[in-house]
């Protein structure tokens, strides 16, 4: 166990601080929504700016962070094709989809297709590609929350899994829409402030020059260029061009990101709330390529400066 | 705002491009064909702009995949191309979005507004909670 008795109580009490926070909106907003336009897309009623935080809030989840932080300390600059392949998504989402969607009037991209195809082979094709998607999906975000909650926490990564799976549960199937945008605004928020504050701190340690920062992260990998040159992780040339055109055009494929584009009174909030993630991200990704590689910096053993103190 | 039965509906831009003029958009046919010059306009920027921002895109996938020696290039201290090209994608995608919505709201949101006041609808509901 890294964090002492005394650093379990804090993260404890904030954590379940948030939870109470959340379930306090999942309650409120239980109230509120009395019909299916009010729980599935939150009576269409929610502005751009919040639906774009909600996404972004979507977005930065814990497989996102652990998994590019993770893989960018383990192969160095392959890990942040993750990064930026899934804001180039956006771009098909601002041109070509987010707008379109709207407009249709309807729940969800089988509502969507149905009205436009024959209806019943295209439920069915949605319905799988929705299960598929989303078990892919929430397996990696479940491990993740898993263990992040059993370091927050003194319980075991398997209760973590089931005890998180089913607080999302609660949220969705009580507060439906607004619950869940709330939720995620909120950790939106609170994500940004926490990533621009790790940022300020460790590029304090390299006198904000990120040339000494890639220097120190490339030497203590012990790769030396090569860290920060693609190929340590695609091994395959074709795996990078692969992954990177998956990313893009895949963001359009999430169910629970496209579901958002529903919730928002007319096409032209559609598109503010595209363009808020997107400008959430930008000024997010700049300091995230910092932080990911400060957490980088604390996974190498050999590299204590910033790991040894980030720990307490 | 109510519209009287003569009035001939003109956008800021003058949006009948490749209509028939004059037409008086009065009425839910009026309307309509609104809505097919609002996808007609978009038609015209979006297929460009998607192509040229996706372009660049799968140009800096392969450049990272199929030229190493290109992207390891130095350019500033540590920093190599490779480095500049991750945060070039966020400045171009950044870029697409502002140069779209910047286009959309002087050249389709007056459209909107206006095929939303012939059929006598108010477009925003904005009392959130």
């Amino acid at each position: 166990m890294i964090a002492s008795a005394h650093g379990h109580l804090f993260t404890s009490l904030f954590f379940f601080g948030f939870i109470a926070l959340s379930l306090g909106l999942t309650w409120w907003s239980m109230r509120r929504a009395r019909d299916a336009t009010g729980f599935f897309v939150a009576g269409r009623r929610l502005t751009g700016w919040q639906n774009g935080m909600a996404i972004s809030g979507d977005y930065m989840s814990a497989a996102s962070f652990l998994g590019i932080a993770g893989l960018v300390s383990l192969f160095g600059y392959d890990g942040l094709l993750y990064s930026f392949g899934f804001i180039v998504g956006w771009v098909v989402i601002v041109l070509l989809v987010a707008e379109p969607l709207r407009n249709s009037g309807k729940y969800t991209l089988s509502d969507v297709m149905a009205f436009r195809l024959r209806a019943r082979p295209v439920r069915a094709a949605a319905a799988v590609s929705s299960v598929t998607i989303g078990l892919f999906y929430l397996l990696a975000q479940l491990v993740g929350a898993g263990a992040i909650a059993s370091l927050l926490l003194p319980i075991q990564p398997d209760t973590a899994i089931i005890l998180v799976g089913i607080l999302m549960v609660v949220y969705v199937l009580f507060g439906g829409m607004v619950a869940t945008t709330y939720v995620q605004i909120v950790k939106a928020v609170l994500v940004l402030c926490a990533t621009i504050f790790l940022t300020v701190l460790l590029m304090s340690r390299f006198n904000f020059s990120v040339d000494a920062l890639l220097s120190a992260a490339a030497t203590a990998s012990g790769k030396g260029d090569a860290f920060l040159e693609p190929g340590l992780y695609f091994t395959n040339k074709l795996d990078l061009v692969s992954l990177g055109l998956g990313l893009a055009l895949g963001t359009a494929g999430l169910p629970h990101i496209m579901m958002r584009f529903y919730t928002v009174p007319v096409a032209k909030d559609a598109r503010t709330s595209a363009n808020w993630v997107i400008g959430g991200r930008r000024s997010l990704s700049c300091d995230d390529h910092g932080s990911r590689l400060r957490r980088c910096s604390a996974c190498w053993p050999g590299y204590h400066h910033c790991g040894q103190q980030g720990r307490e | 705002m109510a519209l009287s039965e003569s009035q001939t509906i003109r956008g800021q831009f003058g949006y009948l491009d490749g209509l028939p003029i004059p037409v008086p958009l009065t009425d839910k046919a009026g309307a309509s064909l609104i809505v097919k010059q609002i996808a007609g306009r978009r038609t015209q920027v979006v297929v460009p702009l998607f192509l040229c921002s996706f372009a660049t895109y799968v140009a800096t996938l392969v450049a990272l995949s199929y030229f190493p020696g290109l992207v390891g290039h130095k350019i500033f201290g540590a920093i190599n191309l490779a480095y500049v090209l991750a945060l070039a994608q966020f400045a171009i995608t950044f870029l697409t979005a502002f140069i779209y919505a910047r286009w959309a709201r002087r050249a389709i949101d007056p459209l909107v507004a206006d095929a939303f006041a012939i059929l006598g609808r108010s477009p925003v509901i904005r009392s959130v909670r």
